[in-house]
């Protein structure tokens, strides 16, 4: 029973609902904010851009408690 | 040079924006440079089908404002050779963008891409003006409806008075089922109303609404049917000689249909 629910393959339905969680959460705020947020990511991008070919990094943006904390993930430079 | 094609409808809702992503990843997967641009400033959503949402960092405005080039903008798809996304600004509206400065946009972007393809908002106010100013060919979304059939008509109308003499027509969520029973407009109904030439006809597919959820592209999907009348799409663009799909599957086909979910 145990490996039966192991093999359950993650719904699409729940992978939607994860990922429009993070954009709802930096668009819906306000513009004021999302604007904001958006300057965030440029910044992150221009200090990455030194270590790495990627200029379009993956930024991750968490909320909780009135805070917003972005993060980002990406290969560096041989 | 490249094909500068716009997808748009008029109505919202027909496919466009999945139509957009799922014809660009069938080109590339067909071996050739795309990049889709996102106009629908203020209300963007390729980004969100395409799953490159968290990689937006420079988008549309900020390259018509000299703020960054265009190829720092561009975000690639990794998980395919050759596949760009230009994202729309989502805290700006239409207006942000003149048809002057898209027109001069596509022109620099001309050069390093086989196809650039304009994902057009529903509507036809500053947005499609901004979407259509610098495109050669169109392809019109439409949904076997009258009301998205009457708002198609309109836009060719417009696509004409815009001078793009090459407008081709992808009938979307079509149900072969209904359409035999005369419940539903058929392929040669819409045909004969909207005269212009058919490209493709997609069926309503569950798959495209679960690929869409993971930020997947249908067309990249084998065995899915309307992945592969996606493919089919982008073989014609590419000027080959391909028939209309059957849309009707038999039992079987549905019973063992993309099982695993091989990706080309």
């Amino acid at each position: 029973m145990r490996m039966f629910f192991l093999n359950l393959k993650i719904k699409s339905k729940n992978v939607a609902k994860e990922r429009l969680s993070t954009v709802i959460k930096s668009d819906r705020i306000n513009l004021k904010e999302s604007a904001i947020i958006e300057k965030m990511r440029k910044e992150i991008s221009g200090v990455l851009s030194k270590y790495t070919d990627d200029t379009t990094p993956e930024v991750k943006i968490l909320c909780a408690g009135g805070q917003c904390v972005l993060s980002a993930q990406m290969p560096f430079k041989e | 040079m490249s094909e500068v094609i716009v997808i748009t409808s008029g109505k919202g809702g027909v496919g466009k924006t999945t139509t957009t992503a799922n014809i660009g990843a069938a080109l590339s997967l067909s071996g050739k440079k795309v990049v889709m641009i996102d106009t629908d400033i203020g209300l963007r959503n390729l980004d969100v089908i395409m799953g490159l949402e968290n990689r937006i960092v420079y988008d549309i405005v900020d390259v018509v404002e000299n703020k960054c080039t265009y190829s720092k903008a561009i975000i690639r798809d990794k998980r395919f050779e050759g596949l760009y996304l230009l994202p729309a600004a989502q805290t700006r509206d239409k207006s942000a963008v003149t048809t002057t400065q898209m027109k001069h946009l596509i022109h620099k972007m001309e050069e390093d891409f086989d196809y650039i393809l304009i994902d057009c908002p529903a509507g036809i106010e500053q947005g499609f003006e901004n979407a259509v100013a610098a495109a050669k060919k169109a392809i019109v979304v439409a949904i076997p409806e009258v009301s998205s059939v009457r708002d198609a008509d309109r836009i060719i109308g417009l696509l004409e008075k815009h001078d793009i003499k090459d407008i081709r027509l992808v009938i979307n969520k079509a149900r072969p089922k209904m359409m035999e029973n005369g419940n539903m407009l058929g392929i040669e109904d819409m045909l004969d109303i909207l005269s212009i030439d058919l490209l493709g006809v997609v069926p309503d597919d569950e798959d495209i609404i679960i690929a869409a959820n993971k930020g997947e592209y249908v067309s990249s999907l084998v065995k899915s049917l309307s992945g592969q009348a996606y493919r089919n799409i982008a073989l014609r663009l590419n000027g080959e000689n391909v028939e209309l799909l059957n849309l009707k599957q038999s039992f079987w086909q549905k019973l063992f249909k993309n099982k695993k979910g091989e990706r080309l």
